[in-house]
Formats: structure tokens, sequence, C-alpha cells
């Protein structure tokens, strides 16, 4: 796991196996003033938002050793990091992992929520930043102070 | 209790109603007696050898039930092609021979039984293409979604050079390129692949002793599950009958089962793990089961895993084409591909196949003589992938 780039900027952790998508999602955030974390590996992934304590979660699918919907439901469940927005960035198709049926079958325990965000792979550089800002903005009532200084 | 009037029905007339075939014949092949059944099949057969008025030929089949049933007293039941004179076109029959012995013991006659299945193999067939369309479908899909992941690596390259550019960062376009090289190399790998596995190749088919292949397997692996700490070890049962297999697909389906199984074993934290590979035969299907203790798969996985390109494995490892594959080789031997998986406890992968659903083998020298022969016993599905 690494950090790169930090101080009083939203910290946006990448998960994802690729290294070409950790590579281009960093490097569109960091851009747009974020600062930015990544894992490749999901089975050090709790460990990494414990460490890093994101504003953000970026979550790729299918991954080796634990999937993003496994991650996902341990996330929201864990109530130190329930609150964390997340998105799934994936190349299923939305309905077919994280549509509400789809979904359920997946995970049925309904203290999980229906994830709410979701881009399908490839991603507009112009979505991805939308659907970023917008659940920053959520989650914090409104807070521009991500849309810090770019690099 | 069946009153004697019913059990003389049964004896006089039973003969006539069954709707199934059915003749006696002679150590000439000469049929001394037939049921109505028989008589509105294959019309006129007083006088007349069986394989004339199954078959329209001048000399017994090449592969007798009934010359073999009179050799060794053995009832028979198997699958022939014939020609219904009612209906004048080829019809698939399952036939049985029961041998009629004398006071003395000599077998005298044979009663053959045939039940038309021509209806049967039809939905048969039906399930087949249906089967092979899913696949495609599945391989479409699967293509599509290798493909997004490679298009969103270019476009991340692409940008992360143009993002180096405007900021005069030659670290970062290096960076980009690395990016744009490797996705350029993966489609490259994709295309290769599916490429491969859409033509495929034709199946080999030979009479072989299913233990052997697994053996060739489990000593190809030897080396690598050492390296890996996996303990890969052959379970084979004994008394399993030669099989008219496709030698190399078949090694081709065991070697990928078995390589996801080490794969699975390295991916799990446990101290001791072990691949098995066993065969076994039972009620006429040969079945070959790799099991190992690996880190198993979760449902979203498992949902996925005959999807092409659809790999859990780290990048540069799978490419995800084996497991479906596996299942193309499979069922162009009439077989099927299960599994059973637990995550953090392992998982089962098992091949399959009924002997009677078995590509027939037909030797050159057969095929030769057959040439000519539009009777030649091979399977509908077969012709497909000639």
């Amino acid at each position: 796991m690494t950090a790169k780039s930090s101080r009083n900027r939203k910290k946006i952790l990448v998960i994802d196996d690729e290294t070409s998508i950790i590579t281009y999602l960093t490097a569109v955030l960091e851009d747009n003033g974020y600062a930015t974390c990544f894992t490749t590996d999901p089975g050090v992934a709790l460990a990494s938002v414990r460490e890093q304590q994101p504003d953000l979660i970026t979550l790729d699918i299918m991954m080796p050793r634990q999937s993003g919907v496994a991650l996902y439901k341990e996330l929201r469940l864990d109530s130190q990091f329930r609150h964390i927005p997340i998105v799934f960035v994936s190349a299923f198709n939305r309905a077919s992992c994280v549509g509400p049926e789809s979904f359920r079958r997946l995970v049925p325990d309904e203290r999980v929520p229906v994830p709410n965000a979701y881009l399908e792979k490839p991603v507009s550089v112009p979505d991805f930043l939308d659907t970023v800002a917008t659940l920053l903005d959520s989650a914090g009532a409104g807070d521009k102070s991500h849309l810090g200084e770019a690099p | 209790m069946i009153s004697e009037g019913i059990k003389h029905w049964i004896r006089t007339e039973l003969f006539d109603q069954v709707p199934v075939s059915i003749c006696v014949i002679d150590r000439d092949y000469d049929i001394v007696e037939a049921n109505r059944c028989f008589s509105e099949t294959f019309g006129a057969w007083h006088n007349h050898k069986c394989y004339a008025v199954y078959k329209n030929l001048t000399h017994h089949c090449e592969r007798c039930a009934a010359a073999e049933t009179f050799a060794d007293g053995e009832t028979r039941m198997r699958e022939e092609l014939g020609v219904s004179e009612s209906e004048g076109k080829p019809t698939h029959y399952l036939v049985r021979t029961v041998p009629l012995a004398g006071e003395d013991g000599a077998i005298r006659y044979i009663i053959e039984m045939s039940a038309d299945i021509s209806e049967m193999k039809r939905l048969e067939q039906e399930k087949l293409t249906a089967e092979r369309l899913a696949a495609v479908g599945q391989t479409v899909a699967g293509l599509a979604h290798g493909i997004k992941n490679v298009i969103m690596g270019l476009e991340g390259g692409m940008y992360v050079v143009g993002s180096g550019i405007r900021r005069n960062n030659g670290e970062k376009i290096r960076q980009g390129w690395r990016v744009l090289e490797e996705n350029i190399s993966r489609i490259s790998a994709f295309a290769k692949e599916f490429l491969d596995f859409a033509r495929g190749r034709t199946p080999q088919v030979s009479v072989v002793d299913p233990n052997r292949i697994a053996q060739g397997v489990i000593e190809l692996f030897r080396e690598a599950a050492a390296q890996s700490g996996v303990r890969l070890r052959a379970d084979l049962g004994e008394n399993i009958a030669h099989a008219p297999l496709d030698q190399e697909g078949i090694h081709t389906c065991l070697a990928n089962l078995i390589s996801n199984a080490i794969d699975a074993c390295e991916m799990s934290r446990k101290k001791h793990r072990c691949v098995v590979l066993t065969t076994r035969e039972r009620d006429g299907l040969l079945v070959y089961e790799v099991v190992d203790d690996g880190c198993g798969m979760e449902y979203d996985v498992k949902q996925k895993v005959f999807t092409n390109f659809f790999s859990t494995k780290e990048s540069g490892k799978g490419t995800g084409l084996g497991l479906l594959t596996t299942r193309k080789i499979v069922q162009e031997h009439g077989g099927k591909v299960s599994f059973e998986s637990a995550k953090d406890e392992g998982s089962v992968f098992r091949l399959e196949f009924p002997r009677s659903r078995l590509p027939e083998f037909i030797s050159e020298n057969r095929a030769e003589d057959n040439n000519g022969d539009r009777f030649v016993h091979v399977r509908a599905d077969q012709e497909d992938n000639r």
C-alpha cells in the first residue's frame, strides 16, 4: 500500500489489482487536487483503510483472493468504516453485479446497503470526477475542500 | 392375482401390441418370427436376412450385436442406425439382443428388440446445439469484459502521457507509456488466445487408458507443485476400461484443472496444501475429479467461472480461457464439467463422461471400409465436428 500525496486534501484510496488502472485513476485524481493512496491486494485492503483513513474508496470487483463485493460487505458491516463513501469501478455490467436484485443474491445480509455508486470500465474522466465529488459532498455536507490546488 | 384371461392375452396378444419392433433370427440371420410393430416399421421380412431388412445390406453388419450374442450368450444393448420402411429415412434404434437357448443349452435363436429413439436423439441434438449457443453468448460477454479492461488501460496510458506532456513531466510520460505498452501486449495476447480457442483443433479420438492420461498430467505437474509447496497425488480407480477419447484434449483439460488447483493452493495461506486427481467409473459414467484444499471461491466468482477472459489470478498469470477450453473439450466428448467450492476450504472440479455419449472410435481401416456405406455408425453431434 502506498500513499502518493497528502496534506489537507481529500484522500481517495484506489483498490484494483491492475497496476495500469491504479496509475490511471490516481493520476486523474491527483491532477484534480485529491490526495491518493492505493493497493493492488484486497487481502490488505482493510488494513490500508485503517491506516490511511481515506475519505472515499474506489473498488474493483474481480480481484485475486478476495472480490470487491466481499470487501464492500466487510467495510459496510464495520462501524469504523461504514461512513466512507465507496464507488465501484468494474468492467462488469452494473445490473449483473450490484443492481438491487443481483446484489441481494451476492449479499443476502440486509444490513449491507445496495451500492449506490457504480462506474463501468472504461470510465469517462468527467463521470468519474463527478461521482467522486458528489459522494464526497454528500458525505461532507457540501464540503468542497477536496478541490484543493492541483500538484 | 392376474386372471387367466389376462395371462392368455399377454401370451398371445402382447407380442403384437407392444410399440417395440421384435423379431427372432436364427443362426443364418434369417428372420423366423416378427411382431406387428416390426412388420409395420420394416415391411416384409419372411425369408429375408435381418441385415437386409434393417439396413438394406447384402452382408451382416460389421459390429453385429446378434453375432456377438450367438458367440457368448450375453444379452447386449446397442444403438444402431437403420432404415424404416414407412419413413424411408435413417432411424436411430436402441437394439437389445437376447439369446434363446434350446433344451440342450445351445443358442439357436436370438430375439432382437428395437425401440425407435430418433426423437430422443433429435432432442439430444437440440440440447447440444442450445448448450453451444449458450457457450457462444458467454464467450461474447467474456470477450467484451476483457476488452473493456484493456480499453480502460489504454485510456489510462493516454491520459497519463497527456498529463505528463501538459506538466512537462518526463517521469509521468514514461509511466503512461509503460501502461500503453502493457495494455497493447495484453490485447495482442487476448486476440491470439481467442483465435486459438475459436479455431480449436479437430479431436483425434483413439481408444486409450483413461488412467494413463491422468498419470501423464500428474508427472507433468509434479515438479511445479513441489516448488509451490503443494502436495500433488493421484488416486486412480482400478478396473477402468479403455475408452474412446481425444487423448490430447483430455490431457489439456486435466492440465488446466491441476494448474488452477495449484494456483488456488498458492493463494491460500494454509500451511499444508494438497491437490488430488482421482479417476473412477460407476454405472457407465467415467469421472475425473481434481480436488484442492486451496483458497476456494466466493459466490460471485463461482457465477463467472465459465466466462472466458474471466480470471481472478494476478495480472499476467491467467487469461481466463482455461476452464472455457476445458468445457468445450468435455462437451465434444458428450460430457459435462461441474464444480463445488467453498471460500477458504477448497474446490472440486469434476469431468463426467457417460460412456454411451463418448465419440465412437473408427479406425482408419474401418473408415475406408465403410466409405461407401451410408450406415457408418457415427453420432450426429460428431458430424458437426468434422
